[in-house]
């Protein structure tokens, strides 16, 4: 059929057309629950959506839709007039009607060869049939289904609780619908269904006025790029205003080989003129000319204030403007999600299992481009739950579970991420079975299955060429498996992991990124050529000098690793993986006897390693060197260069240039690099490594005789700055760099210190975590990183903006405060001051064995009132709780001597009088497999050491305080 | 069906070959083609082309034919033909069978030299002999004689399926 003509008006009605229909399912889903229970409020949703698709159509003629709509109103009227129930047989046939719907409004070209008289062959009957004629009906299809019939019953007593509790909106009681009133309060919608001529009106009055526009995704996308594109543009004349490239970079060249020229110029001259006296004076003459050239060429571009402000007016605008665009590309999960209940539905029946789905998160949204990616593994998942997870009413029975298995679909904001996690009561993951099946399979020997944890051999289902099911069924298994979502899950830059008990279940937990179009990497060289590698793949970096590899660098076969706070990581280097040459080798012969001809070659004196991260696990890769961070906008990679796994997308650089995004997980396994060998015991030891850092602390100076510490738990990022960086706005200091504009605080503004002591060309930007605002504050002079915080003395100052002091290295010490710096740094989101002291009436229990800790903690919480007790470990802190002094709150770090803080917790739940005892934890562990940990053991909370707002809000809910906003 | 179709000419080695001047975006003899390890030696490697970026294929190693121009000559200028997209060729001749056989993303093809762009008569295009020393039949889409030269009528189908089918 040709609709050529009708343009724009049917891409209109098949839009709108698809919106009904997709209210439609899970109206017919809730319609098939409650069956005679349904209100009329759903019903009526039901035929108005229905009838507006067979309005707009039959007003185009568009007859198949029409007919097929007409026969699906009619039986809705029946329904909605109790004339017939809702049986499954019924809501079947709908479905059926539905389904084809779409196809036909999907493929509206084609429509007319879309076969639609079997659906409204099985419809048809329900026009005339009576309610007993229907009875009769299904009882004859139910005998065949009995056992599921009668389980699926005792559940909806279940299911109405359930339902009224997730869903927005309560229904009005059931049984309300039968009495008279509510007829006459439907009256309106009656005429809906007579009077047809009046139909469109009433159609078009039933949707509201719209605040959004359709706009299409090709136009979004190119917007998308233009932004990517701007930014781009944007960091290109930000390095030319600033300098660092293009023309004031040839300028400022040309000008030093004038200088040079110069004094040549001058030697010659004095050789000639045989005087110092002639010499000076033309020196000062050629002097005045370079001067002038400066003034005249150099400074106006280097020095307008109005160029700057201009370059910040832009930069402001470009990153609003991009993020804006962004978030008009943002979806709801709710689009995946929708369609997830009558999957299961359908499931369950073709199963022939009673499963339950509850979902929430319907409202996070992610980037169109990754709710796409995660449609189809999050179905499979779904699927895979359904099949091999769930099991038959049956089996449930006498493993005492509830006949009916649940499914939970959960989505929650993760700080720059989004968590999505599936989790079924099935019968969960059995490792014997995994085991063999790896080893059958080749994944892995008998020797190593031997002794892999529990944990990493969960991981193994996700390996390509693994299936656990017994009997590759209909319904899963159908070629695609968990590696395929895995790597699905991977190429967004995002990770899974699988957590499971034998008998109690699966969990699947996704951590994925919003928007995928702009981040943060680091630009590495490697043979000769020049990668990117985002950030947030980065641990850390280390340099190791060529006079200490001998030491430092450990050979182990061809293999070489290196020891890092008393864990082993796995050398790699980047030149090798990707099969360029090395160029160089540290004093051996490299392989090929390559021999240094131009820079290229020169041996660098040091080793650059750049520690990765894979999960849990790290290794570090070498480069030949590691320039700056820059913003980059990812493109896909090319599909002529999807041959190597080494790479996760293309990117333009600020200069022009094009770069190949690395992928730390796709390298590790180039080279190699087998993690799961590694046991629980490795793992576990680095976390603790990790935990001792809590007492590193940086000292530093501010260009006087003080020397301060903060702990290096607290920095975020520190950088070295010109101070032709720092911006003047409004009479607030900025830090202009990398596109990013950061206030600057001054230390001696806020403390009771001198200034420095003189002005310097460059100083140290200290940026901390864990602030509500970017801020970072200047240094002059890094001096060292001391290990542990117990030289700290909080009773001698226990100033503004600082937690105390204490002699190291024979200095006297200033510890600042960073919270309450920037408190004071931005008074107007201070949230304690605004509040009262809410937490006045509690009494705390604070166990923490570094009194570093334990006073931030103590000034976090006496701001709001509290009063806090602190011990320094577990013993202590049991015995205080049994003494009978009145606690309301424990609050307890993990790594404690004698009694850690986990065992605390234990002895804390066994006890009949504590058991309900409000307990958070307080830690730097900080991995999925420590919080675990830590709530099973019974605490209410876990959270990360000095996030002071969570810590505030968590400790507000735990005890059930009204905050005020 | 016009009689007569517009083919761009260019030449690898001593070979001409010619492809459909509607599959082409530009001639441009100033990317710069950064090499990506691990590709293969089909791909030459990417470039930036105002910030959209250029897989550049190598097509003398596809067609096996030798390449006149030395082996460093990333570094060096040579004409690089750019392929419209498939979206992009729809837009200007809709229905061409070309959308099929060009690909989503931007490809440009490094040749030695570039030449005319000659009308052909539909009639005078031959198909391709079967003994065409060294390079595959299943590239060319046809010849056509000209005077004291062949002109290899290049199938972009086949060539650019060549390495993207991972």
């Amino acid at each position: 059929m040709d609709w050529s003509d009708l343009g724009d008006f049917i891409t209109e009605l098949v839009g709108e057309a698809k919106d009904h229909l997709a209210t439609i399912e899970p109206d017919l889903l809730e319609l098939e629950k409650k069956g005679d229970a349904v209100d009329d409020e759903l019903l009526n949703r039901l035929f108005r959506a229905v009838h507006s698709i067979k309005g707009g159509f039959n007003f185009l003629d568009i007859k198949p839709v029409g007919n097929l709509t007409h026969v699906m109103e009619s039986v809705l009227i029946r329904l909605r007039d109790r004339k017939l129930s809702a049986t499954p047989e019924l809501v079947d046939c709908f479905f059926a009607a539905v389904d084809k719907l779409s196809i036909m409004v999907n493929d509206i070209e084609s429509i007319d060869t879309i076969p639609i008289d079997k659906e409204i062959l099985d419809l048809k009957p329900f026009e005339k049939m009576t309610a007993d004629e229907q009875a009769k009906l299904a009882k004859k299809g139910d005998s065949k289904k009995t056992a599921k019939k009668t389980s699926k019953n005792k559940n909806v007593a279940k299911e109405k609780s359930k339902l009224s509790a997730s869903d927005e909106k309560p229904k009005p009681a059931a049984t309300a619908v039968e009495t008279p009133t509510a007829k006459v309060q439907d009256e309106p919608e009656e005429n809906l269904a007579e009077g047809k001529d009046e139909d469109g009106e009433v159609a078009i009055k039933t949707s509201v006025a719209s605040e959004s526009l359709r706009v299409r995704v090709s136009v979004l996308n190119r917007l998308m790029n233009l932004a990517g594109e701007m930014v781009l543009a944007r960091n290109q004349l930000s390095s030319t205003v600033t300098g660092k490239g293009g023309q004031l970079q040839t300028m400022k060249d040309g000008i030093g080989r004038m200088e040079q020229s110069i004094s040549r110029v001058a030697g010659v001259l004095e050789l000639k003129a045989g005087g110092s006296a002639s010499r000076d004076f033309i020196e000062a003459q050629l002097q005045v000319i370079m001067d002038e050239y400066q003034k005249i060429i150099l400074r106006p571009l280097e020095d307008d204030p109005v160029l700057k402000s201009v370059m910040a007016q832009v930069d402001f605008l470009t990153s609003e403007m991009q993020e804006n665009i962004m978030s008009t590309r943002l979806q709801p999960l709710g689009v995946v999600f929708g369609s997830i209940p009558r999957m299961v539905r359908d499931l369950g029946r073709t199963l022939g299992k009673s499963i339950e789905v509850e979902i929430s998160g319907d409202e996070v949204e992610l980037d169109k481009s990754i709710i796409e990616t995660i449609s189809d593994p999050l179905v499979h998942l779904i699927r895979n739950c359904c099949d091999h997870g769930i099991e038959t009413a049956e089996e449930r029975e006498k493993e005492n579970k509830p006949s009916t298995g649940l499914i939970e679909v959960r989505a929650v904001h993760d700080g720059d991420r989004v968590m999505v996690e599936i989790v079924d009561d099935g019968r969960g993951l059995n490792p014997t079975k995994i085991k063999n099946r790896a080893i059958e399979k080749g994944l892995i020997t008998r020797q190593e299955a031997d002794v892999m944890p529990n944990s990493r051999l969960q991981s193994l289902i996700m390996a390509p060429g693994f299936s656990t099911a017994d009997v590759v069924s209909e319904v899963s298994g159908r070629g695609v498996g968990m590696d395929v979502v895995k790597a699905n899950i991977e190429s967004l830059g995002g990770t899974i992991d699988i957590t499971s008990s034998m008998g109690m279940g699966m969990t699947i937990r996704m951590h994925l990124p919003v928007t995928m179009a702009i981040i943060h990497a680091f630009l590495l060289r490697a043979g000769g050529l020049l990668f990117a590698m985002p950030q947030s793949s980065i641990e850390e970096f280390v340099r190791v000098r060529k006079r200490d590899i001998a030491t430092k660098v450990e050979s182990l076969g061809d293999s070489s690793v290196i020891r890092r706070r008393g864990r082993l990581l796995p050398l790699v280097h980047l030149a090798d993986v990707l099969g360029i040459p090395r160029m160089f080798n540290f004093g051996k012969t490299l392989p090929g006897g390559t021999v240094a001809k131009d820079k290229e070659n020169i041996e660098p004196d040091a080793m650059m390693i750049v520690v990765l991260k894979v999960g849990d696990y790290r290794y570090g890769l070498v480069v030949k060197e590691i320039f700056d961070y820059e913003e980059v906008v990812i493109k896909p990679v090319s599909s002529y260069l999807k041959r190597s796994n080494c790479y996760s997308g293309m990117t333009i650089l600020s200069d022009g240039g094009v770069s190949m995004m690395l992928d730390s997980a796709g390298i590790a396994d180039e080279a190699g690099l087998r993690f799961e060998n590694l046991g629980d015991q490795e793992h576990e030891k680095s976390a603790a490594s990790e935990a001792d850092s809590s007492h590193n602390i940086l000292l530093f100076k501010n260009g006087t005789n003080e020397t301060f510490a903060i702990n290096i738990n607290l920095v975020s990022r520190i950088d070295k700055i010109a101070v032709s960086e720092i911006i003047t706005l409004g009479g607030k200091e900025y830090l202009n760099k990398k596109n990013k504009t950061t206030p600057v605080l001054r230390l001696e503004n806020y403390l009771p210190i001198a200034k420095p002591e003189e002005d310097l060309d460059h100083y140290f930007f200290i940026e901390p975590k864990y602030s509500r605002f970017p801020l970072g504050f200047l240094a002059t002079e890094l001096l060292d990183v001391y290990e542990s915080s117990e030289a700290m003395d909080t009773d001698v100052v226990a100033g503004a903006g600082v937690l105390g002091t204490g002699m190291i290295n024979d200095t006297l010490t200033l510890f600042i405060d960073v919270f309450d710096l920037h408190d004071r740094f931005h008074p107007e989101d201070d949230l304690d001051s605004s509040n009262e002291k809410y937490l006045s009436d509690f009494r705390i229990l604070l166990a923490e064995d570094s009194p570093f800790f334990q006073q931030v903690v103590k000034k976090f919480l006496s701001g709001v009132g509290a009063d806090v007790v602190g011990v320094d470990n577990g013993q202590h802190a049991w015995e205080l709780l049994n003494s009978g002094e009145k606690f309301d709150l424990l609050l307890t770090d993990v790594m404690m001597p004698d009694v850690s803080g986990l065992e605390l917790i234990k002895r804390v739940r066994r006890d009949q009088r504590l058991k309900e005892f409000p307990c958070i934890i307080i830690s730097m562990l900080a991995t999925d497999a420590d919080v675990e940990q830590g709530m099973s053991v019974g605490a209410d909370r876990y959270l990360i050491k000095l996030d002071k707002d969570e810590l505030l809000k968590s400790i507000a809910e735990v005890l059930g305080v009204e905050v005020n906003a | 069906m016009p009689k007569i179709q517009q083919f761009l000419s260019f030449k690898i080695g001593s070979r001409l070959f010619g492809i459909d001047i509607i599959a082409v975006k530009e001639v441009n003899s100033y990317v710069k083609v950064i090499p990506i390890p691990r590709t293969g030696e089909t791909v030459l490697g990417v470039a930036n082309l105002r910030g959209y970026l250029v897989t550049v294929l190598e097509p003398s190693i596809i067609f096996n034919v030798t390449s006149s121009a030395d082996k460093e000559k990333t570094f060096k200028n040579f004409p690089c033909i750019i392929l419209k997209t498939s979206a992009e060729v729809s837009l200007s001749l809709a229905g061409t069978p070309l959308a099929n056989q060009l690909m989503p993303e931007v490809v440009g093809l490094q040749v030695d030299k570039i030449g005319e762009v000659l009308d052909i008569e539909r009639g005078c295009i031959e198909p391709a002999p079967a003994n065409m020393s060294g390079m595959e039949q299943r590239f060319l889409n046809g010849v056509v004689r000209l005077d004291g030269d062949l002109m290899l009528l290049v199938n972009l189908g086949e060539l650019l399926s060549v390495d993207s089918l991972s």
